[in-house]
Protein backbone atom coordinates (compact mmCIF):
# COMPACT_ATOMS: atom_id res chain seq x y z
CA UNK A 1 0.00 0.00 0.00
CA UNK A 2 1.35 3.41 -0.94
CA UNK A 3 0.15 6.54 0.37
CA UNK A 4 1.05 10.02 -1.53
CA UNK A 5 1.38 12.37 0.34
CA UNK A 6 -0.08 15.13 -1.38
CA UNK A 7 -0.60 18.49 -0.61
CA UNK A 8 -4.30 20.34 -0.71
CA UNK A 9 -4.62 22.52 -3.72
CA UNK A 10 -3.89 26.34 -3.71
CA UNK A 11 -6.65 28.74 -1.55
CA UNK A 12 -7.84 31.93 -2.44
CA UNK A 13 -10.45 33.99 -1.16
CA UNK A 14 -11.80 37.41 -1.08
CA UNK A 15 -14.11 38.45 2.02
CA UNK A 16 -17.05 41.06 2.36
CA UNK A 17 -17.91 40.71 -1.78
CA UNK A 18 -21.53 41.24 -1.42
CA UNK A 19 -22.23 44.47 -0.11
CA UNK A 20 -25.99 43.66 1.27
CA UNK A 21 -25.07 40.36 3.90
CA UNK A 22 -23.40 40.82 7.09
CA UNK A 23 -20.53 38.26 6.43
CA UNK A 24 -19.75 36.90 2.71
CA UNK A 25 -16.51 35.31 0.91
CA UNK A 26 -15.81 34.33 -2.46
CA UNK A 27 -13.43 31.20 -1.68
CA UNK A 28 -11.87 28.93 -4.11
CA UNK A 29 -9.75 25.45 -3.49
CA UNK A 30 -7.87 24.86 -6.88
CA UNK A 31 -10.66 24.88 -9.25
CA UNK A 32 -12.97 24.61 -6.70
CA UNK A 33 -15.07 28.14 -6.47
CA UNK A 34 -17.81 28.50 -4.05
CA UNK A 35 -19.45 31.67 -2.55
CA UNK A 36 -20.98 31.76 1.31
CA UNK A 37 -23.14 34.61 2.44
CA UNK A 38 -24.40 35.03 6.40
CA UNK A 39 -27.19 36.82 7.77
CA UNK A 40 -27.70 37.36 11.39
CA UNK A 41 -28.99 37.35 13.60
CA UNK A 42 -32.50 37.89 11.93
CA UNK A 43 -35.81 37.57 13.23
CA UNK A 44 -36.51 34.11 12.96
CA UNK A 45 -40.35 32.56 11.97
CA UNK A 46 -42.32 31.62 14.44
CA UNK A 47 -42.26 28.57 13.48
CA UNK A 48 -39.06 27.90 13.55
CA UNK A 49 -37.87 30.16 16.48
CA UNK A 50 -36.17 28.15 19.25
CA UNK A 51 -36.25 30.00 22.85
CA UNK A 52 -33.02 29.19 24.17
CA UNK A 53 -30.61 29.41 21.06
CA UNK A 54 -30.57 30.65 17.62
CA UNK A 55 -32.33 28.42 14.54
CA UNK A 56 -29.66 27.91 11.81
CA UNK A 57 -31.02 28.25 8.29
CA UNK A 58 -28.32 26.65 5.44
CA UNK A 59 -28.98 26.51 1.60
CA UNK A 60 -26.47 24.81 -0.52
CA UNK A 61 -27.69 25.87 -4.02
CA UNK A 62 -26.06 24.32 -7.36
CA UNK A 63 -24.87 25.84 -10.36
CA UNK A 64 -27.15 24.03 -12.66
CA UNK A 65 -30.60 22.87 -12.31
CA UNK A 66 -32.86 22.37 -9.12
CA UNK A 67 -31.46 21.20 -5.77
CA UNK A 68 -32.52 17.58 -5.11
CA UNK A 69 -31.22 14.91 -2.55
CA UNK A 70 -27.89 15.48 -3.01
CA UNK A 71 -27.82 19.47 -2.24
CA UNK A 72 -30.25 18.63 1.04
CA UNK A 73 -27.76 16.13 2.09
CA UNK A 74 -24.93 18.44 2.05
CA UNK A 75 -27.14 20.81 3.68
CA UNK A 76 -27.25 18.23 6.67
CA UNK A 77 -23.87 17.87 6.79
CA UNK A 78 -22.14 21.59 6.84
CA UNK A 79 -25.66 22.59 9.08
CA UNK A 80 -23.89 19.63 11.42
CA UNK A 81 -20.40 21.37 11.51
CA UNK A 82 -22.26 24.82 12.19
CA UNK A 83 -23.96 24.11 15.49
CA UNK A 84 -21.20 22.88 16.61
CA UNK A 85 -18.53 26.05 16.36
CA UNK A 86 -21.84 28.82 16.57
CA UNK A 87 -22.01 30.19 20.08
CA UNK A 88 -26.07 29.71 19.23
CA UNK A 89 -26.71 29.83 23.18
CA UNK A 90 -25.95 33.89 22.63
CA UNK A 91 -28.76 35.27 20.07
CA UNK A 92 -31.95 32.75 21.40
CA UNK A 93 -35.51 33.54 19.30
CA UNK A 94 -33.16 34.33 16.59
CA UNK A 95 -32.46 33.06 13.50
CA UNK A 96 -29.27 32.82 10.93
CA UNK A 97 -28.78 32.56 7.44
CA UNK A 98 -26.50 30.87 5.62
CA UNK A 99 -26.29 30.77 2.07
CA UNK A 100 -23.63 28.11 0.26
CA UNK A 101 -23.58 28.86 -3.75
CA UNK A 102 -21.49 26.59 -6.16
CA UNK A 103 -19.67 28.86 -8.51
CA UNK A 104 -17.58 26.10 -9.99
CA UNK A 105 -17.24 22.39 -9.75
CA UNK A 106 -13.79 21.27 -9.57
CA UNK A 107 -14.06 18.50 -7.19
CA UNK A 108 -14.29 18.72 -3.34
CA UNK A 109 -17.44 20.68 -3.55
CA UNK A 110 -18.51 19.65 0.83
CA UNK A 111 -14.86 20.74 2.16
CA UNK A 112 -14.72 23.76 0.38
CA UNK A 113 -18.43 25.06 1.07
CA UNK A 114 -17.51 23.94 4.85
CA UNK A 115 -14.06 26.09 4.35
CA UNK A 116 -16.18 29.03 3.01
CA UNK A 117 -18.96 29.21 5.45
CA UNK A 118 -16.46 29.11 8.35
CA UNK A 119 -14.52 32.05 6.75
CA UNK A 120 -18.27 34.01 6.14
CA UNK A 121 -19.07 33.55 9.65
CA UNK A 122 -15.48 35.30 10.35
CA UNK A 123 -16.60 37.88 8.34
CA UNK A 124 -19.99 38.63 9.72
CA UNK A 125 -18.75 38.79 13.29
CA UNK A 126 -20.94 35.92 14.86
CA UNK A 127 -19.57 34.67 17.75
CA UNK A 128 -18.05 30.94 17.20
CA UNK A 129 -16.97 28.64 19.36
CA UNK A 130 -13.56 27.55 16.98
CA UNK A 131 -13.12 27.78 13.39
CA UNK A 132 -13.15 24.81 11.51
CA UNK A 133 -11.35 23.58 8.10
CA UNK A 134 -13.04 20.38 5.96
CA UNK A 135 -10.06 18.24 3.55
CA UNK A 136 -11.29 15.83 1.34
CA UNK A 137 -9.39 12.80 0.70
CA UNK A 138 -9.61 9.73 -1.79
CA UNK A 139 -8.43 5.98 -1.73
CA UNK A 140 -8.28 5.38 -5.60
CA UNK A 141 -8.16 2.03 -6.82
CA UNK A 142 -4.51 1.39 -5.91
CA UNK A 143 -5.33 1.81 -2.20
CA UNK A 144 -3.56 5.14 -2.76
CA UNK A 145 -4.35 7.66 -0.61
CA UNK A 146 -5.05 11.06 -2.40
CA UNK A 147 -5.43 14.49 -0.56
CA UNK A 148 -7.83 17.27 -2.08
CA UNK A 149 -8.32 15.18 -5.21
CA UNK A 150 -9.38 17.60 -8.53
CA UNK A 151 -12.68 16.86 -10.47
CA UNK A 152 -10.25 14.21 -12.91
CA UNK A 153 -9.26 12.09 -10.20
CA UNK A 154 -12.54 11.55 -9.20
CA UNK A 155 -14.27 10.76 -12.06
CA UNK A 156 -11.22 8.37 -13.04
CA UNK A 157 -12.98 5.77 -10.20
CA UNK A 158 -12.14 5.58 -6.32
CA UNK A 159 -12.47 2.87 -3.70
CA UNK A 160 -13.81 5.42 -0.93
CA UNK A 161 -13.83 8.97 -0.47
CA UNK A 162 -13.79 11.36 2.75
CA UNK A 163 -14.43 14.44 4.36
CA UNK A 164 -12.85 14.87 7.92
CA UNK A 165 -13.60 18.33 9.04
CA UNK A 166 -11.43 19.67 12.52
CA UNK A 167 -11.66 22.30 15.25
CA UNK A 168 -9.19 24.68 15.32
CA UNK A 169 -8.47 24.20 19.01
CA UNK A 170 -7.25 20.95 19.40
CA UNK A 171 -7.52 19.88 16.07
CA UNK A 172 -10.50 17.44 17.19
CA UNK A 173 -12.54 15.20 14.54
CA UNK A 174 -16.12 17.35 13.95
CA UNK A 175 -17.23 15.66 11.09
CA UNK A 176 -16.83 12.56 8.82
CA UNK A 177 -18.43 11.55 5.82
CA UNK A 178 -17.58 8.37 4.11
CA UNK A 179 -18.49 7.08 0.68
CA UNK A 180 -16.74 3.56 -0.04
CA UNK A 181 -15.63 0.46 1.60
CA UNK A 182 -12.02 0.78 3.06
CA UNK A 183 -10.10 -1.43 5.87
CA UNK A 184 -9.80 0.14 9.23
CA UNK A 185 -6.07 1.02 8.88
CA UNK A 186 -6.50 2.75 5.81
CA UNK A 187 -9.27 4.94 7.29
CA UNK A 188 -7.30 6.02 10.32
CA UNK A 189 -4.15 6.80 7.63
CA UNK A 190 -6.64 8.63 5.63
CA UNK A 191 -7.82 10.77 8.88
CA UNK A 192 -4.33 11.60 10.38
CA UNK A 193 -3.40 13.06 6.95
CA UNK A 194 -6.16 15.12 6.57
CA UNK A 195 -5.57 16.39 10.46
CA UNK A 196 -2.32 17.39 9.19
CA UNK A 197 -3.17 19.27 6.36
CA UNK A 198 -6.11 21.14 7.89
CA UNK A 199 -3.25 23.13 9.34
CA UNK A 200 -2.48 24.85 6.51
CA UNK A 201 -5.89 25.86 5.94
CA UNK A 202 -6.22 26.81 9.56
CA UNK A 203 -2.85 29.07 8.78
CA UNK A 204 -5.11 30.55 5.41
CA UNK A 205 -7.66 31.72 7.58
CA UNK A 206 -5.11 33.58 9.80
CA UNK A 207 -3.51 35.24 6.89
CA UNK A 208 -7.39 36.19 5.15
CA UNK A 209 -8.13 37.97 8.67
CA UNK A 210 -4.93 39.50 8.93
CA UNK A 211 -4.91 40.60 5.35
CA UNK A 212 -8.36 42.00 5.85
CA UNK A 213 -8.08 44.21 8.84
CA UNK A 214 -4.45 45.67 7.27
CA UNK A 215 -6.26 46.88 4.38
CA UNK A 216 -9.25 48.15 6.44
CA UNK A 217 -6.66 50.29 8.93
CA UNK A 218 -4.97 51.17 5.74
CA UNK B 1 -37.86 38.18 7.27
CA UNK B 2 -39.15 40.76 6.24
CA UNK B 3 -38.07 43.67 4.33
CA UNK B 4 -36.50 46.67 6.66
CA UNK B 5 -38.92 49.02 5.66
CA UNK B 6 -38.50 52.46 3.57
CA UNK B 7 -38.51 55.61 5.77
CA UNK B 8 -40.46 58.74 4.51
CA UNK B 9 -37.54 60.83 5.13
CA UNK B 10 -35.40 58.45 2.85
CA UNK B 11 -37.91 58.36 0.27
CA UNK B 12 -38.53 61.96 0.36
CA UNK B 13 -34.83 62.90 -0.01
CA UNK B 14 -34.80 60.64 -3.43
CA UNK B 15 -37.51 62.20 -4.89
CA UNK B 16 -36.71 65.82 -4.31
CA UNK B 17 -33.20 64.86 -5.45
CA UNK B 18 -34.40 63.36 -8.97
CA UNK B 19 -36.57 66.40 -8.97
CA UNK B 20 -33.58 68.73 -9.13
CA UNK B 21 -31.50 66.38 -11.21
CA UNK B 22 -29.62 64.95 -8.46
CA UNK B 23 -29.38 61.20 -7.09
CA UNK B 24 -27.88 60.17 -4.24
CA UNK B 25 -25.11 58.23 -5.41
CA UNK B 26 -23.93 61.26 -7.63
CA UNK B 27 -24.86 59.88 -10.95
CA UNK B 28 -26.86 62.32 -13.73
CA UNK B 29 -30.20 60.84 -14.55
CA UNK B 30 -29.13 58.85 -17.58
CA UNK B 31 -26.30 57.58 -16.12
CA UNK B 32 -25.51 53.96 -15.76
CA UNK B 33 -23.51 52.40 -12.90
CA UNK B 34 -20.22 50.51 -13.59
CA UNK B 35 -20.80 47.13 -15.31
CA UNK B 36 -18.07 44.25 -15.24
CA UNK B 37 -18.88 41.23 -16.96
CA UNK B 38 -16.21 38.28 -16.75
CA UNK B 39 -16.86 34.79 -17.42
CA UNK B 40 -15.62 31.47 -15.43
CA UNK B 41 -13.64 28.64 -16.69
CA UNK B 42 -16.54 26.26 -17.90
CA UNK B 43 -18.47 27.41 -20.99
CA UNK B 44 -21.22 29.06 -21.01
CA UNK B 45 -20.71 30.89 -17.20
CA UNK B 46 -21.05 34.34 -16.84
CA UNK B 47 -21.10 37.11 -13.72
CA UNK B 48 -22.17 40.58 -13.99
CA UNK B 49 -21.57 43.41 -11.68
CA UNK B 50 -23.75 46.38 -12.24
CA UNK B 51 -22.75 48.60 -9.53
CA UNK B 52 -22.93 46.60 -6.46
CA UNK B 53 -25.88 44.54 -7.70
CA UNK B 54 -24.35 40.80 -8.77
CA UNK B 55 -25.96 38.11 -11.08
CA UNK B 56 -24.51 35.02 -11.92
CA UNK B 57 -25.80 33.07 -14.80
CA UNK B 58 -25.03 29.14 -16.21
CA UNK B 59 -26.06 27.59 -19.40
CA UNK B 60 -26.33 23.71 -19.91
CA UNK B 61 -27.64 21.62 -22.92
CA UNK B 62 -29.15 18.14 -22.92
CA UNK B 63 -31.25 16.44 -25.79
CA UNK B 64 -35.26 16.06 -24.75
CA UNK B 65 -37.95 15.40 -27.05
CA UNK B 66 -38.89 18.34 -28.59
CA UNK B 67 -42.32 20.13 -28.74
CA UNK B 68 -45.22 18.35 -30.85
CA UNK B 69 -46.34 22.13 -32.01
CA UNK B 70 -42.55 22.99 -32.52
CA UNK B 71 -40.91 19.72 -33.71
CA UNK B 72 -38.07 21.18 -35.82
CA UNK B 73 -36.63 23.14 -33.01
CA UNK B 74 -34.56 23.19 -30.07
CA UNK B 75 -36.02 24.16 -26.54
CA UNK B 76 -34.84 27.46 -24.59
CA UNK B 77 -35.20 27.72 -20.77
CA UNK B 78 -34.81 30.13 -18.46
CA UNK B 79 -34.78 29.93 -14.39
CA UNK B 80 -34.16 32.56 -12.10
CA UNK B 81 -33.06 31.36 -8.82
CA UNK B 82 -33.09 34.07 -5.69
CA UNK B 83 -31.92 33.23 -2.54
CA UNK B 84 -31.49 34.89 1.20
CA UNK B 85 -27.89 35.62 -0.54
CA UNK B 86 -28.97 38.30 -2.29
CA UNK B 87 -31.10 39.77 0.39
CA UNK B 88 -32.34 39.06 3.68
CA UNK B 89 -36.23 38.76 2.88
CA UNK B 90 -35.47 36.78 -0.07
CA UNK B 91 -36.64 33.29 0.40
CA UNK B 92 -34.62 30.08 -1.51
CA UNK B 93 -36.65 27.74 -3.22
CA UNK B 94 -39.65 30.31 -3.53
CA UNK B 95 -39.70 33.25 -6.04
CA UNK B 96 -41.83 36.35 -4.64
CA UNK B 97 -43.63 38.82 -6.93
CA UNK B 98 -40.50 40.35 -7.65
CA UNK B 99 -38.86 37.23 -8.46
CA UNK B 100 -41.41 36.36 -11.01
CA UNK B 101 -41.24 39.73 -12.38
CA UNK B 102 -37.40 39.34 -13.30
CA UNK B 103 -38.10 35.84 -14.53
CA UNK B 104 -40.93 36.94 -16.62
CA UNK B 105 -39.01 40.07 -18.11
CA UNK B 106 -35.70 38.19 -18.91
CA UNK B 107 -37.87 35.28 -20.53
CA UNK B 108 -39.90 38.14 -23.09
CA UNK B 109 -36.39 39.94 -23.45
CA UNK B 110 -34.43 36.73 -24.55
CA UNK B 111 -37.17 34.04 -26.31
CA UNK B 112 -39.78 36.23 -27.23
CA UNK B 113 -37.12 38.08 -29.06
CA UNK B 114 -36.03 35.14 -30.50
CA UNK B 115 -31.91 35.77 -30.13
CA UNK B 116 -31.19 32.14 -30.29
CA UNK B 117 -31.45 30.54 -33.62
CA UNK B 118 -33.50 27.36 -32.46
CA UNK B 119 -34.01 25.49 -35.63
CA UNK B 120 -30.19 25.11 -35.55
CA UNK B 121 -30.81 23.21 -32.21
CA UNK B 122 -33.22 20.10 -33.74
CA UNK B 123 -31.34 17.07 -34.13
CA UNK B 124 -33.63 15.02 -35.38
CA UNK B 125 -36.98 16.46 -36.43
CA UNK B 126 -40.27 14.66 -34.05
CA UNK B 127 -37.25 13.10 -31.98
CA UNK B 128 -34.13 14.76 -30.34
CA UNK B 129 -33.64 18.22 -29.77
CA UNK B 130 -31.01 19.98 -27.68
CA UNK B 131 -32.67 21.98 -24.61
CA UNK B 132 -30.41 24.83 -24.10
CA UNK B 133 -30.80 26.14 -20.34
CA UNK B 134 -29.90 29.51 -18.29
CA UNK B 135 -29.74 28.67 -14.23
CA UNK B 136 -29.53 32.76 -13.36
CA UNK B 137 -28.50 33.09 -9.59
CA UNK B 138 -29.40 36.53 -8.00
CA UNK B 139 -25.70 36.75 -5.91
CA UNK B 140 -26.51 40.54 -4.46
CA UNK B 141 -29.56 42.88 -5.11
CA UNK B 142 -28.70 46.58 -4.88
CA UNK B 143 -31.01 47.65 -7.82
CA UNK B 144 -32.20 46.92 -11.12
CA UNK B 145 -31.80 42.61 -10.78
CA UNK B 146 -34.07 42.99 -14.61
CA UNK B 147 -30.79 44.77 -16.56
CA UNK B 148 -28.56 42.89 -14.71
CA UNK B 149 -29.87 39.77 -15.33
CA UNK B 150 -30.59 40.02 -18.98
CA UNK B 151 -27.36 41.03 -19.31
CA UNK B 152 -25.39 38.03 -17.48
CA UNK B 153 -28.16 35.51 -19.63
CA UNK B 154 -27.01 36.95 -22.73
CA UNK B 155 -23.27 36.73 -21.84
CA UNK B 156 -23.45 33.17 -20.69
CA UNK B 157 -25.59 32.14 -23.79
CA UNK B 158 -23.13 34.24 -26.17
CA UNK B 159 -19.99 32.53 -24.00
CA UNK B 160 -21.39 28.85 -24.18
CA UNK B 161 -20.49 26.24 -26.63
CA UNK B 162 -22.83 22.37 -26.97
CA UNK B 163 -21.10 19.54 -27.75
CA UNK B 164 -20.84 18.99 -31.25
CA UNK B 165 -23.23 16.57 -32.90
CA UNK B 166 -23.04 13.98 -36.13
CA UNK B 167 -25.72 12.22 -38.30
CA UNK B 168 -24.97 8.70 -39.46
CA UNK B 169 -28.31 7.97 -40.92
CA UNK B 170 -30.40 7.67 -38.12
CA UNK B 171 -27.95 7.45 -35.84
CA UNK B 172 -26.91 10.34 -33.78
CA UNK B 173 -23.42 10.80 -32.43
CA UNK B 174 -22.98 12.91 -29.35
CA UNK B 175 -19.34 13.99 -29.59
CA UNK B 176 -17.26 14.09 -26.16
CA UNK B 177 -15.94 17.29 -25.81
CA UNK B 178 -12.05 16.12 -25.80
CA UNK B 179 -12.84 14.42 -28.77
CA UNK B 180 -14.40 16.99 -30.86
CA UNK B 181 -14.58 20.67 -30.49
CA UNK B 182 -17.80 22.47 -29.01
CA UNK B 183 -19.86 24.49 -31.22
CA UNK B 184 -21.34 27.99 -29.91
CA UNK B 185 -24.61 28.82 -30.17
CA UNK B 186 -26.55 30.60 -33.39
CA UNK B 187 -27.05 34.41 -31.28
CA UNK B 188 -29.03 36.49 -34.23
CA UNK B 189 -28.70 39.43 -32.08
CA UNK B 190 -27.77 40.69 -28.88
CA UNK B 191 -31.48 42.18 -27.26
CA UNK B 192 -30.51 43.98 -23.45
CA UNK B 193 -32.98 45.15 -21.23
CA UNK B 194 -32.55 48.72 -19.86
CA UNK B 195 -35.06 49.87 -16.83
CA UNK B 196 -36.22 53.25 -15.63
CA UNK B 197 -37.75 54.15 -12.21
CA UNK B 198 -40.65 56.13 -12.73
CA UNK B 199 -41.20 59.58 -10.87
CA UNK B 200 -44.67 61.11 -10.90
CA UNK B 201 -43.51 64.52 -11.63
CA UNK B 202 -42.60 63.17 -15.19
CA UNK B 203 -38.48 61.71 -14.52
CA UNK B 204 -37.24 58.72 -15.62
CA UNK B 205 -33.82 57.64 -14.11
CA UNK B 206 -31.58 54.96 -15.48
CA UNK B 207 -30.26 52.01 -14.04
CA UNK B 208 -32.34 52.74 -10.25
CA UNK B 209 -30.40 51.59 -6.99
CA UNK B 210 -32.62 49.99 -4.72
CA UNK B 211 -33.41 53.19 -2.89
CA UNK B 212 -34.57 54.41 -6.06
CA UNK B 213 -36.64 51.65 -7.04
CA UNK B 214 -38.50 51.31 -3.78
CA UNK B 215 -38.65 55.18 -3.91
CA UNK B 216 -40.09 55.70 -7.37
CA UNK B 217 -43.59 55.43 -8.20
CA UNK B 218 -43.04 52.52 -11.04
CA UNK B 219 -41.17 50.98 -13.63
CA UNK B 220 -40.45 51.23 -17.38
CA UNK B 221 -38.51 48.52 -18.81
CA UNK B 222 -37.39 48.55 -22.48
CA UNK B 223 -35.98 45.76 -24.58
CA UNK B 224 -32.95 46.55 -27.11
CA UNK B 225 -30.35 45.01 -29.44
CA UNK B 226 -27.35 46.70 -31.09
CA UNK B 227 -29.20 48.13 -33.91
CA UNK B 228 -31.64 50.07 -32.08
CA UNK B 229 -34.58 47.31 -32.38
CA UNK B 230 -37.21 47.74 -29.44
CA UNK B 231 -38.01 44.39 -28.38
CA UNK B 232 -39.52 43.98 -25.42
CA UNK B 233 -41.59 47.37 -23.42
CA UNK B 234 -43.15 47.43 -19.64
CA UNK B 235 -44.13 49.38 -17.99
CA UNK B 236 -45.97 49.09 -14.47
CA UNK B 237 -46.58 50.55 -10.84
CA UNK B 238 -49.78 51.63 -9.19
CA UNK B 239 -50.85 54.76 -10.71
CA UNK B 240 -48.41 56.16 -12.60
CA UNK B 241 -48.90 58.32 -15.34
CA UNK B 242 -45.84 58.77 -18.05
CA UNK B 243 -46.04 60.89 -21.42
CA UNK B 244 -45.18 59.35 -24.68
CA UNK B 245 -42.71 62.16 -25.26
CA UNK B 246 -41.19 60.66 -21.90
CA UNK B 247 -41.24 57.19 -23.79
CA UNK B 248 -39.57 58.30 -26.72
CA UNK B 249 -36.86 59.76 -25.03
CA UNK B 250 -36.44 57.21 -22.37
CA UNK B 251 -36.32 55.24 -25.82
CA UNK B 252 -33.32 57.27 -27.64
CA UNK B 253 -31.69 57.09 -24.19
CA UNK B 254 -31.94 53.46 -24.43
CA UNK B 255 -30.79 52.57 -27.33
CA UNK B 256 -27.40 54.44 -27.32
CA UNK B 257 -26.62 52.85 -24.17
CA UNK B 258 -28.07 49.29 -25.53
CA UNK B 259 -25.28 49.95 -28.52
CA UNK B 260 -22.26 50.85 -26.32
CA UNK B 261 -23.37 47.78 -23.79
CA UNK B 262 -23.45 44.92 -26.31
CA UNK B 263 -20.27 46.65 -27.38
CA UNK B 264 -19.26 46.02 -24.23
CA UNK B 265 -20.19 42.42 -23.88
CA UNK B 266 -18.87 41.56 -27.06
CA UNK B 267 -15.27 43.07 -26.19
CA UNK B 268 -15.62 41.03 -22.83
CA UNK B 269 -15.89 37.81 -25.33
CA UNK B 270 -12.91 38.25 -26.93
CA UNK B 271 -10.95 39.23 -24.09
CA UNK B 272 -11.65 35.92 -22.81
CA UNK B 273 -11.33 34.25 -25.71
CA UNK B 274 -7.68 35.83 -26.35
CA UNK B 275 -7.27 34.54 -22.41
CA UNK B 276 -8.18 31.00 -23.39
CA UNK B 277 -6.25 31.01 -26.39
CA UNK B 278 -2.86 32.37 -24.69
CA UNK B 279 -3.64 29.58 -21.95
Amino acid sequence: METEENSIRALKCEQSVLSRADGSVMFSQGNTVVMASVYGPLEAKIQKELSDRMYIELNYKPKTGMPGVAERGKEKLIKTTCNHIILTNLHPRTAVCITVQEMQDGGTLLAASINAVCLALLDSGLPLQCLVAAVTCLVDKKDRIILDPCISTVKEGYKAMFTFAFDSQKYNLILSHCEGQVPYQLFQKAMVLCQKASHVIFDFYRQAVLRKFSNELL
Amino acid sequence: MKETPLSICEKQTVIQGVKEGQRVDGRSLSEQRKTCITFGTEWGCCQVLLGNTRVMAQVSCSVQVPKSSRANEGMLFINVEMSTMAAEHFEAGRLGQQGIEVNRLVERCIKDSRCIDLESLCILVEEQAWEVRVDIHILNHEGNLIDAATLAALGALCHFKRPDVTLDGRDVIIHQLDERDPVPLTILHHPLTLSFALFNQGICVLDPTNLEERSADGKLVMGLNAYRELCTLQISGDGVFIHKEAVISCANVAASRAVQMVEMLKKSLADDAAERYSA
